[in-house]
């Protein structure tokens, strides 16, 4: 079963999103399209792509007793695809509930 | 400011020196001269410094030194910025006088300058593209991660870090004074493909990458999260 028709309409963003918030049930989902920030450096200059750094904040039970590589690669597994199709960087904040609560220890 | 007689005894804190030297080592032929001097055989060299900026005597070149000359002023309130004011007026006032810089202050030109501690040279994978490998890269890598603590792969080398997630990198490891090896990935010539054979090995898709004891730790985010949170130290420098 295979949309890919539709969604290459879809924005990287829109499309990021959705797959994080669908695998991880992430309970706080925050991206900012950062690109214009890297849009000076060698490799970028070439390309005329857009979307292609990102900063993600995202909090899900799923991170429990991850080690923060573990917790990354997760969420870098589930966006193979658009690290191969031009998303260059993605800066991740990925907690866990309890880590983001105030008086959490 | 005040000039003295160059046979003044008295040690001011804060001196400028215009020195003209003669030296008699076959090792400064990259100087430029004077025009009257090279005439007469002899190699000359002036320089106009804040005293705080020249190690003198320690980090002379080799062979005699001989001063032709020695102008001295002394600054009366010690600063920064009255120094670096009276250093600009005497340069100027030379470059008017001659037209152009003093040769031992010419930009590149590090003789009189204290030396800077020496950085450890990157690490290299490949002793170059010109070689053919006998081992996959990829056991290179396992290798080099295996035989040292801490490895950060890079991009752009550790002494100029070209992006800012590896600056920042950098930045931390030596903040904590971490003793660690870089690898510049960028490096075509000795690191051939190393960017792609790295992100299969890792199963990390970016860089830079932070190797401990032959694992990885992660990029830039985590390292700068465990700097937060005071950790490096701790797990880097047991």
């Amino acid at each position: 079963m295979s949309f890919r028709g539709t969604t290459t309409l879809l924005s990287r963003a829109t499309r990021i999103k959705s797959k994080l918030q669908s695998s991880l049930e992430a309970t706080v989902l925050e991206l900012d399209d950062v690109s214009y920030q890297h849009a000076g450096h060698a490799a970028m200059k070439e390309s005329s792509e857009k979307e292609t750094h990102f900063n993600l904040k995202i909090v899900s039970d799923k991170f429990e007793g991850q080690s923060l590589v573990k917790r990354h690669r997760m969420v870098y597994d589930l966006l193979s695809d658009e690290l191969q199709s031009g998303l260059h960087a993605l800066s991740i904040v990925a907690k866990t509930p309890k880590e983001i609560t105030p008086h959490a220890k | 400011m005040m000039d003295q007689p160059e046979n003044c005894r008295r040690k001011p804190e804060f001196m400028l020196f215009m020195i003209r030297l003669v030296t008699f080592s076959s090792l400064d032929c990259r100087v430029i001269l004077l025009p009257l001097l090279w005439r007469t055989g002899n190699r000359c060299r002036s320089f106009v410094a804040p005293s705080s900026g020249i190690d003198f005597f320690h980090s002379s070149p080799k062979g005699n030194i001989e001063a032709l000359s020695l102008r001295v002023g002394v600054v009366d309130e010690p600063d920064r910025e009255a120094l670096t004011q009276a250093w600009k007026s005497w340069m100027e006032e030379y470059i008017k006088v001659s037209g152009k810089v003093p040769p031992g202050n010419e930009s590149g030109n590090v003789t009189w300058t204290r030396p800077q501690p020496k950085k450890k040279p990157d690490l290299r994978l490949t002793p170059g593209r010109h070689v053919q490998l006998t081992v996959p890269l990829e056991e290179l890598v396992d290798k080099l991660v295996k035989e040292n603590k801490v490895v950060a792969f890079i991009k752009g080398s550790r002494s100029a870090p070209l992006r800012g997630f590896s600056q920042k990198v950098i930045g931390i490891l030596e903040k904590e004074g971490v003793d660690y090896e870089s690898v510049n990935v960028l490096d075509e010539d000795y690191n051939y493909g190393l960017r792609e054979t790295l992100k299969q090995y890792s199963n990390w898709p970016t860089f830079p990458q932070i190797f401990l004891n032959g694992e990885l730790v992660g990029g830039c985010d985590i390292l700068t999260s465990m700097f937060e949170k005071g950790e490096v130290a701790g797990l880097f420098k047991n």
